[in-house]
């Protein structure tokens, strides 16, 4: 027994010392090639489709493994890549390898050859309402409260929330249903804020300006109107989702607190104000004077401080005041855009964009900013940790028309795009040239609404002009949106 | 010149190097964990290669160890029906054995082939040794029971099997070693035991060990040398002499299996440096297997494997737990150490140093079967199983005194001193390093090296590497689930093969088993010993359903 315990101990250690380094060179890419005599550094690319299970070519030569797949042992150089899976359509690229570097094509979204949308509504309809990040989509046919209509795209609720509601001949429900007595009127804007299942919507009625605040989650019923709690038409509603009960209203300069359930009113918490934005207990406002102010809505006397020490921020303050939107991404990041279409914000590099900036959409988990003006489409990437690296805008190298929307579609690696009565998706998250195909026509100057936690597109299609969706990315493979929301917001609070 | 075993009454020089051996384990086990995370931290890609190194290093380990399990496991199963007593007549009349015309098993039997060239070798060697061995006639063996809190239901099966060796019982002595701290009923279950079964035995003795004799520590050792003290007075005044005696000191709760005196005594006859040398059975925890949470099952099954593999090196061997000699070497050495918790390895190097090295463990092909600490309850079992295993790495306490007493001992040879003291400072160092390496920090390269170092190869290539070393082990895995399961002993339960599976899937919980019961009570132990705050023996909780 000893002689054989040392015979193989012999023989391990003989079998380590040659596997050791072999399998060291091979993880740093260096590979030996039968015949030459000096090692070889090689790269690597790592593709994973959705869905996978997709076949590979690289250089026309077919990879032996389907997609997930890492392709190792590359020589630095040029190598056009294609990926296919039946029933999709082709994706290829040219990407170049470099010696001990990977690249990684990690969110590859295989569009469909042929996309069948599904219709939502029976009856035509024109204008929908797109509430970022809430569970729902608001159609309507005419400008009249009784004509909004309402559609639950998360099947979890409208199959465990709302079962005595079940239509089986639509999955559209009125908006305010007629036993209410809700005033006929426009709806002029409506107020949300992310992840509260609230909505306050502004009436133009033949008696003035209405205010209906309604939970469109546990039914109509919870309609309330509640226009006697703002004597001055507001210029903006908003609340926490962690708070509802308290609303935060701007009207003539000054933040009014309104107590859901008592009705009561607490005027002027906050006075000579010019825009304000909350997120959870944190308050932005700018000021009469052109300062950025920040704070903490439980204890408001004393927290007040400016929301950023940077002279240079603050400077481009004044300078691009007044704001059209203000928008509090994160208990510490802000977005503001000036009167000129400038796209500013509390961090580094400050200034985003000079002029013409329309709109702007955050990506939380990944700290990523997609901003756009009528042509173009601008990426920074905020979630580098080195603070002295500033953000740099990478432009989608692509011009559109008219641009009107763009939300953050399969993490962070697409965008999807309402350019000018078209839906569009691009893919930005590799290579040489952004790989944009056209998905679906929309009735123009329509909005569009997607959601991630679905996979679908909401949009009034052109030919029918009915509410429909479309599935961008199959079910399976998402990423609960909840989860997504919740490490977000975990990662915002250890800051 | 005597080398005292102990860590007290040093002079300066002796108490500082005493302090450096003390400190050495711990500081070691530290900066490995420290070192690997501040080299991901800051060098991933280092670490990431330096994480494969080890994890290959581990797989060799582990595939070089599973071997040496499966062998050891088969042997034992070969020898399970072995007619010990038949052996132990060879040995008595081994001129008239040797000369008779033998038939060696088929090869086909490959086990009983093996089994009957091994003996037959044995005898050989016994045959040329120039010390012959007492008759088995008049071999007699003491057995000592230490006992604190242990109750009836927990001692009397050990004794019950013991009155019905396949050895003569009446040239058995049984020995309890009360400690005078022991509750009063505690004290009257022995006397009830020994009335019991006095009359199967050659004799019973019960010893009430005094609290805080001079020189001691509430240590296992003081109570069982005071014991083996007295019991060597008796065996004097019945002119035995300790030549003949084999004395076992067992646990409380040792169960033994009915050949098991007949297998020691053949052994310690073939043995020709027989009083240089312990025996040590394979230890297995069945008496409660199926009392005890899922978790404390797979943690004492591993503790057997280590035993099994570790019988197949006896260079190596060092007494673990319920271990046997002769009771001329147990008084050369005047007894365990007194002020040492852990008594059972402590014995051995108290006799290597003692002998000059000219002393080793024989591992004995039998099972002795003790009891998985714990008690129904999960929250609990963990703590008590925590302090075991912590109790068990105290056993690093040995490596101070053994480096200490190799410095000074000139007559034990430089390979010999470097083979053992290397054995025994990276036994202990492994033990509370590994489990951390394997379940966490291994992975923590990677988790920097994917934020710092995305579009770099081996971000991509390291993680495959180390799933397929993880995929091999799972072979290992397997075959020790298997292992475990053919080791499993029958149970009273309805659906025995139900249990079987589910025991197999316990040992999904070897990466929690592997970090928090075993890395981090030794990593505790040695800590301890670090900073200088010297453990005491903590009497293990055993549960045992009771019969009805």
């Amino acid at each position: 027994m000893i002689r054989l315990r040392k015979s193989l101990f012999v023989l391990f250690t003989f079998l380590y010392l040659i596997i050791c380094p072999s399998l060291i060179l091979y993880s740093l890419g260096i590979v030996i090639k039968p015949g030459k005599k000096n090692m070889i550094k090689t790269g690597v690319v790592y593709i994973a489709t959705i869905p996978s299970g997709a076949s590979i070519t690289v250089n026309d030569k077919p990879h032996k493994d389907e997609t997930p797949t890492l392709i190792d042992n590359l020589m630095p150089g040029s190598y056009h890549i294609r990926i296919k899976a039946p029933g999709y359509q082709l994706w290829e690229t040219t990407l170049s390898v470099s010696a001990e570097k990977a690249t990684p094509l990690e969110n590859i979204l295989l569009i469909k050859e042929s996309m069948k949308p599904d219709e939502l509504s029976v009856q035509p309809v024109n204008k929908l309402l797109a509430v970022d990040e809430n569970p729902f989509v608001i159609v309507t046919a005419a400008e009249n409260t009784q004509d909004y209509l309402f559609h639950i795209w998360d099947e979890s609720i409208r199959q465990n929330i709302l079962p005595e509601r079940k239509d089986e001949n639509s999955l559209l429900k009125p908006l305010f249903p007629r036993q209410l007595s809700i005033p006929k009127g426009r709806i002029l804007n409506h107020f949300a804020v992310t992840a509260s299942p609230y909505l306050i919507f502004e009436i133009e009625t033949d008696f003035g300006r209405k205010y209906l605040w309604t939970d469109l989650i546990f039914g109509p019923s919870k309609t309330e109107d509640i226009t006697n709690l703002f004597p001055v038409n507001p210029q903006s509603i908003q609340w926490s989702q962690n708070d509802p009960r308290h609303l935060y209203s701007l009207q003539d300069h000054t933040i009014n607190r309104l107590d859901m359930a008592t009705k009561a009113i607490y005027p002027g918490i906050i006075e000579n104000v010019e825009n304000f934005s909350t997120y959870n207990q944190i308050i932005y406002f700018i000021s009469s004077d052109k300062t950025l102010l920040r704070a903490n809505t439980n204890d408001l006397e004393d927290t007040v401080q400016p929301a950023s020490n940077s002279q240079t921020f603050n400077d481009l303050i004044i300078k691009q005041f007044p704001f059209t939107t203000m928008w509090a991404a994160s208990e510490h990041i802000v977005f503001l855009i000036g009167k000129n279409g400038t796209l500013l914000s509390n961090l580094k590099p400050y200034l985003i964009s000079e002029k013409n900036i329309k709109g702007f959409k955050w990506h939380k988990k990944f700290r990523k900013l997609a901003f756009w003006n009528s042509k173009q489409i601008g990426i920074m990437d905020f979630s580098k940790k080195n603070t002295d690296e500033i953000p740099t805008v990478a432009w989608i190298n692509v011009a559109f028309k008219e641009i009107s929307q763009v939300y953050w579609a399969n993490e962070d690696s697409h965008l999807l795009i309402a350019d000018d009565g078209q839906i569009y998706l691009a893919d930005i998250q590799c290579c040489e040239t952004q790989d944009i195909r056209k998905i679906v026509e929309i009735q123009p100057r329509s909005n569009v609404y997607f959601s991630n936690k679905t996979g679908k597109v909401f949009y009034i299609s052109k030919e029918t002009s009915r509410l429909s969706s479309l599935d961008i990315i199959p079910q399976h493979t998402l990423i609960s949106a909840g989860s997504t929301e919740k490490k977000a917001l975990t990662t915002e609070e250890e800051k | 010149m005597t080398l005292a075993f102990t860590k007290e009454n040093l002079g300066a020089r002796e108490q500082r190097l005493q302090r450096l051996f003390e400190i050495l384990p711990g500081l070691t086990s530290w900066s490995i964990l420290l070192g690997m995370i501040v080299l991901a931290s800051f060098k991933p890609l280092w670490a990431a290669i330096l994480i494969i190194a080890l994890d290959l290093y581990w797989l060799f380990k582990l595939a070089y160890m599973t071997i040496f399990l499966l062998l050891s496991y088969f042997r034992i199963k070969t020898e399970e029906d072995t007619d010990w007593n038949e052996k132990i007549r060879h040995a008595d009349y081994l001129e008239d054995y040797l000369k008779a015309p033998q038939k060696a098993p088929s090869i086909l039997n490959l086990g009983k082939y093996f089994s009957w060239h091994r003996h037959h070798q044995e005898l050989r060697e016994l045959k040329d040794s120039a010390d012959k061995p007492p008759a088995s006639t008049d071999i007699y063996h003491a057995i000592i029971f230490p006992v604190a809190k242990e109750n009836k239901e927990v001692i009397e099966p050990g004794i019950e099997v013991l009155s019905r060796q396949t050895f003569p019982t009446k040239q058995i002595l049984i020995v309890f070693a009360v400690e005078e701290r022991a509750a009063q009923n505690v004290k009257d279950d022995i006397i009830a035991l020994q009335k019991a079964y006095r009359k199967n035995f050659y004799d019973i003795l019960v010893f009430i060990h005094p609290d805080n004799l001079n020189g001691e520590a509430r240590v296992k050792g003081a109570n069982v040398t005071y014991a083996a003290r007295k019991a060597t007075r008796f065996i004097a005044q019945n002119n035995i002499p300790v030549e003949h005696v084999i004395l076992s000191c067992f646990d409380a709760d040792s169960v033994v299996s009915l050949n098991f005196l007949s297998c020691l005594t053949y052994h310690f006859l073939v043995t020709p440096d027989r009083y240089r040398a312990s025996f040590q059975p394979i230890p297995v925890y069945h008496n409660n297997i199926w009392q005890v949470p899922g978790f404390a099952r797979v943690m004492e099954t591993g503790s057997s494997f280590f035993q099994l593999i570790e019988a197949t090196n006896p260079e190596k061997l060092v007494t673990f737990s319920s271990h046997s000699m002769s009771l001329k070497a147990l008084v050369d050495v005047d007894y365990w150490p007194v002020d040492m918790i852990s008594d059972d390895s402590a014995i051995f190097w108290k006799c290597y140093i003692h002998f000059n090295s000219q002393y080793r463990v024989v591992p004995i092909l039998t099972t002795l079967s003790m009891d998985v600490a714990g008690s129904r309850n999960w929250i609990e079992t963990i703590s008590i199983v925590y302090k075991q295993k912590r109790r068990w790495a105290w056993g690093v306490e040995n490596f101070p005194i053994v480096m200490r007493l190799f410095l000074k001992n000139k007559n034990i040879s430089t390979y010999d001193k470097l083979r053992h003291g290397f054995k025994l400072f990276e036994g202990h160092v492994s033990w509370a390093t590994w489990g951390f390496l394997l379940s966490f920090i291994g992975w923590v390269p990677a988790f920097f090296a994917r934020q710092e170092y995305m579009y770099s190869v081996v971000t991509y290539n390291a993680p495959r590497v180390i799933g397929v070393i993880f995929n091999l082990a799972g072979l290992s895995l397997i075959i020790s689930i298997i292992l475990s399961i053919l080791l499993l002993p029958k149970h009273e339960r309805k659906f025995p093969i139900a249990e079987k599976i589910l025991h197999a899937f316990e040992w999904c919980l070897l990466p929690f088993i592997l970090t928090f019961l075993s890395a981090l009570p030794a990593l505790d132990a040695q800590t301890r010993l670090m900073f200088g705050r010297y453990m005491e023996f903590w009497v293990t909780d055993k549960h045992r359903d009771v019969k009805k």
